[in-house]
């Protein structure tokens, strides 16, 4: 498991770290059974407070990704097939969602949402 | 597990021209706390109370659920202190001063000690007198931890210290904690990088403690607020702790955004008001320079 996190990203910083956990298990960077360093010796390997990673180990706990065995440590979750179409689907809304709302504070119309939205997939594709 | 390492409750203390006042905190086995505030605040009073250097007025001060007065001996073989200025033999070597602080140890742990002496660059034969500030700090370090207390109390131990050597105290401090078993109390005038660690902050203040929280709920509730639009000057204005000097009332600090983001949502989405995240530095002169009394204090 590789993390970074920065302190000057406003981003607070143990949404950093629930979001890069997040993102390799989606990429299957990260696999189910998968141990994660306890919770202490990553706040030493970031250089960061205890209850900043317990914080992140938390919230990656309540929404499923991870699951933890007293004693033992904490693990990737064993996920469906589904249930990583249903995160990754989760992962992109919101980021379209902030863009819509960047979009409705500058008006555009939702015709032009769309075929910007066109207009960068055929850009990406090339 | 969960009983507090420390704990102090309404602990006094005045001497001429200065008074510690109800300071009131404890601290949980496992975590760090930073004791925070401006010069003569009341930190090393504090940290020197703990260490019993001098009598308190009144309150009680339990460590390791025992009386710091009456158990002081006991309480002492499991406590790691580094003051502000450090004390040794100059002429004496490293070797010597290692040699000499162990005997007061029931509990010295050699092979740790030699650890961190390699790990820090001490060579036992260098007299003391010709370390630099930064080998002295990782030397104090060396002989406060040797004995592998159950707390560590340091009073500004990074004062002065390079970027470099400050780094790699903290990794030894996040060390310390990793057993789960063990506290540490920093105190720190500069906020430094070590509150990057600290799990709780204590910020003090005239001798009073301000608040005392996890740092996570500090950040998550003290925001500054920028107000874009004029006239939500007035309705905000009961929810800022301190106003910006020159901004007219339009930049403050809140101490409760988790109730103003309600409150004020359609306004913040709009971009009429606009939050952004602080830093313990910018807490601090919030506090000390704003109105006191407005702050939801210590919760």
């Amino acid at each position: 498991m590789f993390i970074t996190i920065s302190e000057n990203n406003p981003v607070p910083l143990y949404r950093q770290i629930v979001e890069q956990v997040t993102r390799q298990i989606i990429l299957g960077e990260l696999r189910a059974g998968d141990p994660l360093p306890s919770i202490r010796q990553l706040a030493k390997e970031l250089t960061t407070s205890v209850i900043t990673t317990k914080r992140a180990y938390q919230e990656l706990e309540r929404a499923g990704y991870i699951y933890t065995r007293p004693g033992k440590g904490s693990f990737v979750a064993p996920l469906s097939p589904e249930k990583i179409e249903s995160f990754k689907r989760e992962v992109v809304r919101e980021h379209l969602q902030q863009a819509v709302k960047a979009a409705n504070k500058v008006g555009l119309e939702k015709r032009v949402i769309r075929e910007l939205l066109e207009e960068v997939m055929e850009g990406d594709t090339e | 597990m969960n009983k507090p390492i420390l704990r102090l409750e309404n602990v006094s203390k005045a001497y001429p021209g200065f008074a510690l006042r109800d300071v009131s905190f404890e601290l949980l086995p496992g975590y760090i706390m930073g004791l925070i505030g401006p010069n003569g605040a009341g930190k090393s009073t504090t940290i020197k109370l703990i260490m019993n250097l001098f009598p308190l007025d009144a309150g009680k001060i339990t460590v390791f659920g025992l009386d710091h007065w009456e158990d002081e001996i006991r309480i002492k073989q499991q406590i790691g202190y580094v003051g502000e200025d450090q004390q040794f033999y100059g002429e004496m070597t490293v070797g010597w001063t290692v040699d000499f602080v162990s005997r007061f140890y029931a509990n010295w742990d050699w092979d740790y000690c030699r650890e961190l002496l390699h790990r820090f660059g001490l060579q036992r034969g260098i007299k003391v007198n010709h370390l630099s500030k930064g080998m002295e700090v990782k030397l104090a370090l060396t002989l406060a931890l040797s004995h592998r207390p159950r707390l560590l109390l340091l009073d500004e131990p990074t004062s002065g210290l390079d970027p470099v050597v400050r780094k790699e105290l903290l990794e030894e401090l996040l060390e310390v904690v990793q057993d789960e078993a063990r506290s540490i109390l920093i105190s720190s005038h500069i906020t430094d990088d070590l509150e990057k660690i600290a799990d709780y902050i204590t910020l003090i203040n005239e001798g009073s403690i301000v608040l005392s929280q996890t740092k996570d709920y500090l950040m998550d509730t003290w925001k500054r607020i920028i107000i874009k639009d004029r006239q939500m000057v007035d309705r905000l204005k009961p929810w800022l702790t301190f106003l910006e000097p020159g901004s007219g009332g339009r930049v403050g600090y809140t101490s409760n955004f988790l109730e103003l983001k309600r409150v004020f949502a359609p306004e913040l989405e709009a971009g009429q008001i606009v939050r952004e995240n602080i830093d313990l530095t910018d807490l601090m002169s919030a506090v000390v320079k704003g109105r006191v009394n407005n702050v939801d204090a210590g919760l």
